[in-house]
Order: structure tokens, then C-alpha cells, then sequence
């Protein structure tokens, strides 16, 4: 029996597609990261125009990260604006050998569960802690202007459809690719809570969603 | 063990979504493989899984739009690089200005130069050689010298004819003074001496020795090298010699130094002074908007009331607690900066109504002699010589 264990592989039908991708998404990961690095090394220079890049360059992934974390565009907005400001004011200590994006999506995550936590105490006050699933009644609200078709507001339906509890974790696991010992890390649960929650949230989806697979 | 050897079909149902992403124990993830080779059930389920995972990619996707932008310059905006933009244009202007009058400055004094220096034989002939006229000698000159058969002397007549290049150097230099480099410019082009033009030949006339650029250019190295020769006295006599014929080493040597000295600094000064005109109205442009702002933030700021402290407490911040100014401190610091904006509008502009709106508002903080900054106000207006 082959070895499953290598990044993240599915063992029965797709394992040789994925190590064929391997090569060409890592030359683009090693040009796009080293064009980061100017941008950052400019920016910490005092290069405003190159910081402008780089909110450019991650501000849609930051957002759609934090919106399916928050499920408020308002809310979402500010957080991706506050996490720019600190991260602009906290710039010259960041070293630019690393990543940008994951100190940045770091510091829009922590802004971000200031308020999911906030919003899971309320929840808990009005015994809603076990909200059920319910695309039908989910708003995309402003979202909708930032979606072409139709089958991406269904989809953003749905994930808004599921408890706070749940999309955080599908959305830590599927937008930002982390293990489930991050996601227990970050969301201060249990890895097998992580284990149960995404094994609801993606059956959820697949149900909601099977035309679309 | 075998697929179902003691663990039903749900158990591996619900371990797939943990193997799909990798994240089982080493011997429950071989356990459950095995399961999954053998049974057709839970090799769909994993398939889904990976159908799942691809639509979430494909339909996650938000659209280009221009949201995006709008929201980056938002950031920019609140990160006040539009601000700063403003005021990097304002401090280029400033540069630019200066750099255009120091060139207007340089092309002038090197024209005026080029210009002693072409005819410094007339103007010391005039003003030296000829000694400076008595009033009695002022009043006899007014009329020519007629000989007795009424025909005019020659030397009459010849001093008529240099009557325009009579204005001594040091009337030409007063004038410049007062009314900067450009007038010493004009002053030049009235004074061309036409009249003995002719005499300096093999050299160009110098019929408008103006600020026109080509003159300019023509003269600029003649002007630069006399200059040069007279400020260091270190040129040889021989060398001198090889100038143009009519620039004798003579007429040269008798130029006063002095005079072509006071004459650069004076238009250097002219300059100057318009810079620094320029710099002063940069200079209180930007301090007014500073006390502007300021005045706007201080009458933002929550009050010591009920709702005003509400606000306060619904106000983000990202300041730990020990780093918060409390209110008064908060006040105090922008009084601070005001009273800085106010002393400055007043010691800069020339409005008196402005300067007086300044010099109140500082009055009203000294005269509190409870307030932090009472002393910084009082110290202002000692300067401002306001007390």
C-alpha cells in the first residue's frame, strides 16, 4: 500500500494529479514570494506606493477569508482595514525572509475572533450556542455585488447557512489550508472538535451543494 | 484486520473526512485505508469529498470588481497617505522655487559681470579717470562747450555721446538693491553704451546685454573667468594677457573687486529674500491647516459627560490601557499643538487681523493658570513680544 501520508493526499483518486501540480505551483509560489519581498522591503523603507501594492495584492483573499469567519461584509471590512492600519504600524518588525500574508491574515484572524467570540457569548446568552443550519434564511447582503454567478452566491449562501461554530472551522481548513491542531489552537477547542465540526460542515455543504460537485 | 473485523461501516464513514485530510493517527489511518480499498461505499464518499474541495476553490472566488480599489484607497486613506502626498508636493514646490529664482539669480550676476568686465575700460574711464564732478562742474557740463565760432568742442561732443554711460556703477548697484535681480537685469539693458560700442572692437558690441539667454551664454565664461582671476589673485599676469585684445590687462586690473563683490552678494540677497517669502508662505499654508485640524479634533473629543464617555467606551482603540491618554491628557496635548500652530501663524504672517486672532488665542491659555500649558502659552507670547 502507498505511503497517503504526503500532503494532504487522497488515497484512492487523485494523489498522482496532485504530485504532478507540485512543480509548476512551486516556481509560481517562489517568483510571486519574491516579489512580496521587495514589495515588503520597499514598504519598510518608507515606499507608500509599494504598501498600496501589497494591500492590493491580499486584500480579496483577507477579505473572503475574514467574511466567512465574521459572515458581516461591514464587519468583514473593518477587519481587513484594521488588520492593513496595524500591520502598516508594525512593519518595520516584521522580517521580510517570511511570508507576508500569513503574519497579515495572523493579525486580521486575531482581530476577527475578538468579535466571532464576541458574537458566540451572545449566542450562548440567548441558549443559541446549537444555532441549526439554515441556508434558506441566510442574507448575503452587500456580498452579492462581489459575486459573478450564481453558483458562488449559493455557495456563500450555504456557508452562511451554518452556525459561527462551524464555518470557522471549514473556513480555517479550506481558505487557509491549516491542520486541524491550528485550527484547535486558534479556536481553543478540542482537535476532535475540529475532526467533528468539519465532518458536519462538509456534509452539510455537500447536501446543499451536490448539483454544483 | 480486515475491512470490517470489529468496527462497523458508519465508524469509517465518519473517519474519511479526517483521512481525507490527513490528519489520522498512523495506525487508525492504515486501519481505515484498508476499509477503504475494499468497500465501493467509501470510495465515493471520498471522492465527494474531493469534488467538495474543487467547488469550494472554483465558487469561493470573489469577483474583480471595483470594490477593490476603492477599498485600497480607503486603507490608504485612513493610513493618511494622501495626506502625506500633499505635503510632499507643497515641500517640491518650495524646492522648485527655489531653484528657478537661485538660476534667475545666477544668470543675472553673471550677466551684469560679463558686462563690467566687457566695458570695464569705459566705466573706470568715466569713473575714475575723469574725476567725479563738483556741483559748479555738474552745472557747467549741462551745457556743451562751444567753441568761440559756436561750433562745439570736440571733447564736448564726445562726452555727450558717452552721456548714457555716465551713470556711475555705484547708482547701478543701489538700484539692483532695491528692486532685486531682475531690475538689475533692465538697469543693464538701459545702460548698453551704444555709443562706444564701435571702439571695442575686434569684441561684439554688446547692444542689449540683456538677460537673453544667448548673451548670457557668450558672456558667462568671459564674466566667470574674471571673477575667478580678481576673487583668487592667483592668475599670472602673462595669462591675463592672452584675453581678447581689447580686455587689456590694464583696463582689467583697474575693475574695483569690491564693488563687482557687493554687486554678486546684493543680487545673491535679492534672491534670497524671495525664497525665503516663498518658504514663509509655504510655511504658515501649512501651519493653518494644522491649527484647522487640530480645532476640529478638539471639538470631537467626548466630553467628561454621561454620553460623552459612552462614546469613549464605544470608540475602538488598540492601545493597552497603560498606553491611553486619559481625557485631560488628551486635551492637554492638542491645546499643546495649537498654542505651537497659533505662535507660529503669528510670528509668520503679515496680517495683523490673523496675527491678533493668534496672539488671542494664546492670551486666553496663558491666562489660565491652571492649565498644563500655561507656561508654554506665556513663554510664546514673551517671544512673540505679546506679554
Amino acid at each position: 500500500m502507498s505511503d497517503l501520508s504526503k500532503s494532504r493526499p487522497d488515497p484512492v483518486t487523485k494523489g498522482t494529479e496532485r504530485r504532478e501540480e507540485f512543480p509548476d505551483s512551486t516556481v509560481n509560489q517562489i517568483v510571486e514570494k519574491s516579489a512580496e519581498r521587495k514589495l515588503v522591503e520597499a514598504a519598510q523603507n518608507g515606499d507608500k506606493k509599494a504598501f498600496g501594492d501589497l494591500i492590493r495584492l491580499h486584500q480579496k483573499k483577507l477579505f473572503r477569508y475574514i467574511y466567512g469567519l465574521v459572515g458581516s461584509f461591514d464587519q468583514a471590512e473593518d477587519v481587513v482595514q484594521e488588520a492593513f492600519v496595524r500591520v502598516y504600524g508594525a512593519l518595520n518588525t516584521f522580517k521580510p525572509e517570511f511570508a507576508f500574508y500569513p503574519w497579515l491574515s495572523t493579525i486580521a484572524r486575531n482581530i476577527a475572533f475578538t468579535q466571532v467570540n464576541r458574537e458566540e457569548r451572545k449566542e450562548s446568552l440567548d441558549n443559541l450556542t446549537e444555532k441549526g443550519f439554515d441556508t434558506a434564511s441566510a442574507e448575503l447582503g452587500p456580498l452579492e455585488r462581489l459575486l459573478d454567478a450564481e453558483s458562488e452566491k449559493r455557495f456563500y449562501k450555504a456557508l452562511m447557512g451554518m452556525p459561527v461554530t462551524y464555518r470557522s472551522v471549514f473556513v480555517l481548513r479550506h481558505f487557509e489550508n491549516m491542520d486541524y491542531v491550528q485550527i484547535a489552537h486558534y479556536l481553543k477547542i478540542p482537535p476532535g472538535t475540529v475532526d467533528s465540526r468539519l465532518y458536519r460542515a462538509r456534509k452539510y455543504l455537500m447536501d446543499e451543494l451536490k448539483d454544483l460537485l | 484486520m480486515g475491512s470490517g473485523s470489529g468496527m462497523d461501516h458508519a465508524y469509517f464513514k465518519d473517519r474519511l473526512s479526517a483521512l481525507f485530510d490527513n490528519e489520522l493517527p498512523p495506525q487508525e489511518k492504515q486501519i481505515v485505508e484498508e476499509h477503504v480499498r475494499d468497500c465501493a461505499e467509501c470510495q465515493a464518499a471520498l471522492a465527494k469529498l474531493q469534488q467538495l474541495e474543487d467547488a469550494v476553490k472554483r465558487h469561493s472566488e470573489l469577483a474583480d470588481t471595483d470594490y477593490w480599489e476603492e477599498s485600497a484607497q480607503k486603507i490608504e486613506r485612513q493610513l493618511g497617505f494622501d495626506q502625506q502626498t500633499v505635503i510632499t508636493l507643497v515641500r517640491h514646490k518650495w524646492y522648485e522655487r527655489g531653484l528657478a529664482w537661485k538660476a534667475l539669480a545666477a544668470a543675472a550676476s553673471l550677466a551684469v559681470l560679463a558686462y563690467i568686465g566687457l566695458n570695464s575700460d569705459k566705466i573706470l574711464r568715466q569713473q575714475d579717470l575723469e574725476p567725479s564732478p563738483t556741483p559748479a562742474e555738474e552745472k557747467r557740463t549741462e551745457t556743451p562747450q562751444v567753441s568761440p565760432l559756436g561750433i562745439p568742442h570736440a571733447d564736448s561732443a564726445a562726452a555727450q555721446k558717452a552721456e548714457p554711460t555716465k551713470k556711475p556703477l555705484a547708482t547701478v548697484r543701489d538700484e539692483a538693491a532695491r528692486k532685486g535681480a531682475g531690475a538689475v537685469e533692465s538697469q543693464v539693458k538701459v545702460e548698453a553704451p551704444k555709443a562706444e560700442a564701435d571702439e571695442l572692437a575686434p569684441l561684439p558690441a554688446p547692444k542689449d546685454v540683456n538677460v537673453s539667454v544667448q548673451m548670457v551664454r557668450e558672456s558667462t565664461e568671459l564674466g566667470k573667468q574674471i571673477v575667478s582671476d580678481y576673487a583668487t589673485n592667483a592668475v599670472p599676469q602673462k595669462s591675463r594677457a592672452a584675453a581678447p585684445a581689447a580686455l587689456s590687462a590694464e583696463s582689467i586690473r583697474t575693475v574695483p573687486d569690491e564693488a563687482v563683490g557687493r554687486l554678486e552678494e546684493e543680487s545673491k540677497e535679492a534672491a534670497v529674500a524671495q525664497i525665503d517669502s516663498a518658504v514663509v508662505d509655504s510655511m504658515l499654508v501649512w501651519w493653518r491647516k494644522k491649527r484647522d485640524a487640530l480645532e476640529t479634533v478638539r471639538s470631537a473629543l467626548p466630553g467628561d459627560n454621561a454620553i460623552g464617555g459612552l462614546n469613549k467606551m464605544a470608540a475602538p482603540t488598540n492601545l493597552k490601557p497603560a498606553e491611553r491618554l486619559s481625557p485631560q491628557q488628551t486635551r492637554d496635548e492638542i491645546e499643546r499643538q495649537l498654542l505651537e500652530a497659533w505662535y507660529n501663524i503669528a510670528r509668520l504672517t503679515e496680517d495683523a487681523e490673523e496675527r491678533g486672532e493668534a496672539v488671542t488665542e494664546i492670551r486666553k491659555v496663558a491666562d489660565q493658570r491652571r492649565s498644563h500649558n500655561h507656561a508654554v502659552a506665556v513663554d510664546y507670547l514673551r517671544q512673540l513680544g505679546e506679554e
